[in-house]
């Protein structure tokens, strides 16, 4: 196992960030530092939570579920922290895409246009430094010695079906691709309230159903411990493709549109029509420039400005 | 320390008194030596560590190359991205042989105080740094002589002027050496000291350059995190890293002067060290083993 386990669990796991990263953020240098900025604001509620954690561990004897409590209800503050912080910051952003640089979603300089967008950055900058916290120590020690779920086996001589076991490297994949989608999920859901809040009364459900979620799929969570990951996994979908049609009503799409995308997909992927459309752009595109003629070598004359003439320009 | 200090105004005392061709020597054999023979013996316990068997000859001719085109890339004409990349080399470099050599607590009472070397350096009136970027705008000079991290705007179109200016700037920005409590007798060099640049984060047209210090010092504490603690303290010292970088530069870009670009990412990257040491692990540890999603 070793190293070619780690590398596999890593790939796993992160794939689908990789895949919205590379769709979304990689091209525009203002979106990958929102990116950066999104898993310190992350990080940054964790260390309070984390040092709220150490406070009361202090005080009360077993805290392990109220700090929990406590971490999900920082990190939803912050995810709203991020999103004042980037109202104010809306000035310098346009400041920045105005310089003819690479523009960024047609229309940072109007949060109201490009939110999701930036929802969504924030949101995989966050789920993916949660997802290599949760993981990375445990990916660590699968690249050593060792076979998982091995010694419980040896002692009681039979292989306890309630246990991880040797699907442990696969429970903690999907708890990070899991923890991925939420937080893209979630943030959506908490920026769209927030934007809203102001205008209309009943513009906290999405941020509440956030809230909700989120202390739903980690409490629940706490049933992997005593064996029943399979049904806490299958429950745990499942609120995610909830999560993800609510993100797309709120999008502008209608759950029948999200439904027919979604089994449009599963046929473009059967149909490989991403690899034919690529392979059918680069055609196109030599077949362009083999079609621009040649420049003549003479001068052309002065009012050769009108468009479509450029052509048939006197010697 | 003392060191530092020294060489500093050293180095400004040549500077001023247009003793260039001083200045350039000292640099070239820095970076060649560093290329060179710390490249060599890195490499050569990466492969014990891994038992790699390499031979003499194999190992001369690899670190030849390396030296060579690294060489090359900084003193001379190259593509950007590998200018860059031999920058970074340059400072990782130099920071690996600074944690092999140190104890840890030197690390971090060095990380400490040339943060505040570098606040005193730049921005007080009497600080050297700051009278070689005054004496250099006054003598309109831009061809300081030394390494300079440069990274042009993420602009791709085909500008020249900027492109022109960026290899001309290239070689520009002064060395010093740090490393005062270094001075073992079975050095490989004779000189001991290395190399660190001034810190002096400017920008000029759309490009923003920083000093190799600065990366020196980031790559120090992050090497140091990963020599001592899980992956995870490593993971937020690094973020934290990138993104103090990300507040400083453009406080930077708009105020047009030249400020520390070292303390205050290494602020808060030892921050989260320490706290990680003593709250994060701990609690993520417990969320993750019992598979809890937090």
């Amino acid at each position: 196992m070793g190293i070619v386990l780690t590398v596999s669990c890593y790939i796993a796991s992160f794939s689908p960030s990789i895949a919205l990263f590379y769709s979304f953020i990689a091209h525009d240098p203002v979106r990958i530092i929102l990116f950066f900025l999104g898993s310190f604001f992350w990080l940054v509620s964790l260390l309070i939570s984390s040092l709220a954690w150490l406070g009361l561990s202090t005080v009360l004897p077993n805290t392990f579920l109220v700090s929990l409590g406590v971490c999900i209800v920082v990190q939803e503050l912050s995810r709203v922290a991020y999103f004042m912080l980037l109202k104010k910051a809306q000035k310098g952003l346009n400041k920045i895409t105005r310089h003819g640089q690479i523009s960024v979603a047609p229309g940072v300089s109007d949060l109201h246009n490009a939110r999701h967008m930036l929802a969504l950055v924030c949101g995989l900058g966050m789920g993916v430094i949660s997802a290599l916290f949760y993981t990375m120590n445990a990916f660590a020690t699968f690249a050593g010695p060792g076979t998982i779920g091995l010694p419980m086996a040896l002692e009681t001589g039979h292989i306890d079906s309630n246990r991880a076991g040797k699907y442990l490297p696969l429970c903690y994949v999907l708890s990070a691709i899991l923890l991925t989608l939420f937080h893209v999920a979630w943030t959506i859901m908490v920026w769209d309230t927030c934007h809203k809040i102001g205008r209309f009364p009943t513009a906290f459900v999405p941020g509440a159903a956030a809230v909700v979620s989120h202390l739903f799929v980690a409490f629940l969570s706490s049933l992997n411990s005593r064996g029943f990951y399979i049904l806490v996994f299958s429950v745990q979908f499942l609120v995610l493709l909830i999560c993800i049609a609510y993100c797309n009503v709120i999008m502008g799409g209608t759950i029948q549109s999200f439904v027919t995308a979604i089994g449009q997909s599963f046929v473009d992927a059967f149909t490989l029509k991403q690899i034919r459309n690529f392979v059918e752009e680069r055609k196109m595109r030599t077949q362009q420039r083999q079609a621009v003629p040649d420049e003549p070598m003479t001068e052309r004359g002065g009012a050769s400005d009108e468009p479509g003439t450029s052509n048939t320009v006197d010697a | 320390m003392i060191f530092l200090v020294l060489t500093t105004t050293m180095g400004v005392v040549c500077y001023k008194k247009r003793l260039y061709k001083a200045i350039t020597a000292y640099i070239i054999a820095n970076s060649v030596s560093l290329l060179l023979v710390y490249a060599f013996f890195h490499f050569h316990n990466l492969a014990q560590a891994c038992s790699i068997p390499m031979s003499v000859p194999s190992s001369v001719f690899l670190t030849f190359q390396f030296g060579g085109l690294g060489v090359l890339s900084l003193h001379w004409k190259a593509h950007r991205r590998l200018h860059q990349f031999y920058l970074v080399m340059l400072a990782a470099l130099t920071a690996l042989f600074l944690l092999k050599n140190l104890p840890d607590w030197t690390v971090w009472i060095s990380i400490v105080a040339i943060s505040i070397w570098d606040i005193v350096a730049v921005l007080t009136p009497c600080g050297p740094l700051k009278m070689l970027v005054e004496t250099a705008s006054r003598r309109g000079d831009n061809n300081f002589p030394a390494i300079l991290y440069n990274s042009s705007s993420y602009v791709e179109t085909p500008e020249t002027p900027d492109t022109t200016r960026s290899h001309s700037t290239q070689l520009t920005e002064f060395s010093n050496s740090s490393n005062a409590n270094l001075l073992q007798s079975d050095s490989l060099l004779t000189t001991p000291v290395l190399p660190r640049r001034t810190r002096e984060v400017r920008e000029v047209e759309g490009t923003i350059r920083l000093g190799m210090g600065d990366f020196v010092f980031y790559s120090l504490m992050l090497g140091n995190a990963a020599q001592t603690s899980p992956l995870t303290t490593v993971l937020a010292c690094f973020l934290s890293n990138l993104v103090g970088l990300t507040i400083t530069l453009p406080v930077v870009s708009l105020s047009q002067t030249a400020l520390p670009a070292l303390p205050f990412p290494l602020l808060i990257a030892a921050l989260f060290y320490f706290s990680s040491h003593v709250a994060l692990t701990p609690f993520t540890n417990l969320c993750s083993l019992t598979l809890i999603l937090f």
